[in-house]
């Protein structure tokens, strides 16, 4: 079967994440997958795109979030782009690090990367000609027929 | 957002109305909330049953809400699979009382 691959892009407001998530929901299933396993994607996603929104493009006017999904052989492999600040080099190995701490009182930000790698494999992040690439895949969990 | 509140004669109980706590109200759902809850005295529930999704942004806005009290005086309830997940996921359920 042919690779699947679909495209959604958002103006850079938080209100348009709602719009990208029901679009991503639309896609995955009619990919028949199952509900539990949507919910994390949707939840990975929602946190790449708010990242780039809050972070990438903070005081950055007219910014564009941009989701590519390609279904192939049963795995869905995700890029968010955007065009707005690179990420600090450092903060996808720092998420990684932190992952798993729960000292004292819980904290009120920076969940969203470590989410991200709790829920997606192979994470990555790079930088070229001023376009900025969240990569993440899962295989698929098929709902029952 | 709309936060409604009930009362018996053991608890108030605060129910969120809305099915996503995301980026999009977390300013909102932190002044909210915490407005609602400071003026709760004695054993205080959280309903969520109508949410079926929340992000970090609106973890981070109901921790930021929740923790002006006594987090022993706090059960949440009515917390969904999809919801409930992103608290184990971030261990802030080692924080609160979440009934099952």
């Amino acid at each position: 079967m042919t690779a699947s691959q679909i495209s959604i892009a958002i103006p850079a407001e938080l209100q348009q994440v709602r719009v990208a998530a029901a679009a991503l929901r639309g896609v995955l299933r009619a990919f028949d997958c199952d509900d539990d396993q949507a919910s994390l994607i949707e939840l990975a996603v929602v946190e790449a795109v708010n990242n780039a929104i809050e972070h990438a493009y903070a005081g950055v006017p007219d910014g564009r979030v941009e989701l590519q999904l390609e279904i192939s052989h049963g795995a869905l492999h995700i890029c968010v782009t955007d065009t707005g600040r690179a990420m600090p080099a450092e903060a996808l190995a720092r998420a990684r690090a932190g992952l798993g701490e729960a000292a004292g009182e819980p904290r009120e930000g920076g969940y969203g990367l470590g989410l991200i790698l709790e829920v997606m494999s192979d994470v990555g992040y790079r930088t070229e000609h001023d376009l900025n690439t969240l990569k993440m895949s899962i295989t698929l969990n098929r709902s029952p027929a | 957002m709309r936060i409604s509140s009930s009362s018996t004669a053991d608890s108030t109980t605060l129910r969120l109305h809305s099915a996503r706590l995301d980026a999009a109200i977390a300013n909102e759902l932190r002044t909210s909330l915490g407005e609602a809850i400071t003026a709760v005295a004695g054993p205080t529930i959280l309903d969520m049953s109508e949410v079926v999704f929340m992000d970090s942004s609106g973890l981070g806005a109901l921790i930021g809400a929740l923790k002006v009290i006594d987090a022993t005086r706090l059960t949440i309830t009515g917390v969904k699979p999809a919801v409930r997940t992103v608290f184990r996921l971030t261990r802030v359920d080692r924080a609160f009382t979440i009934a099952e």
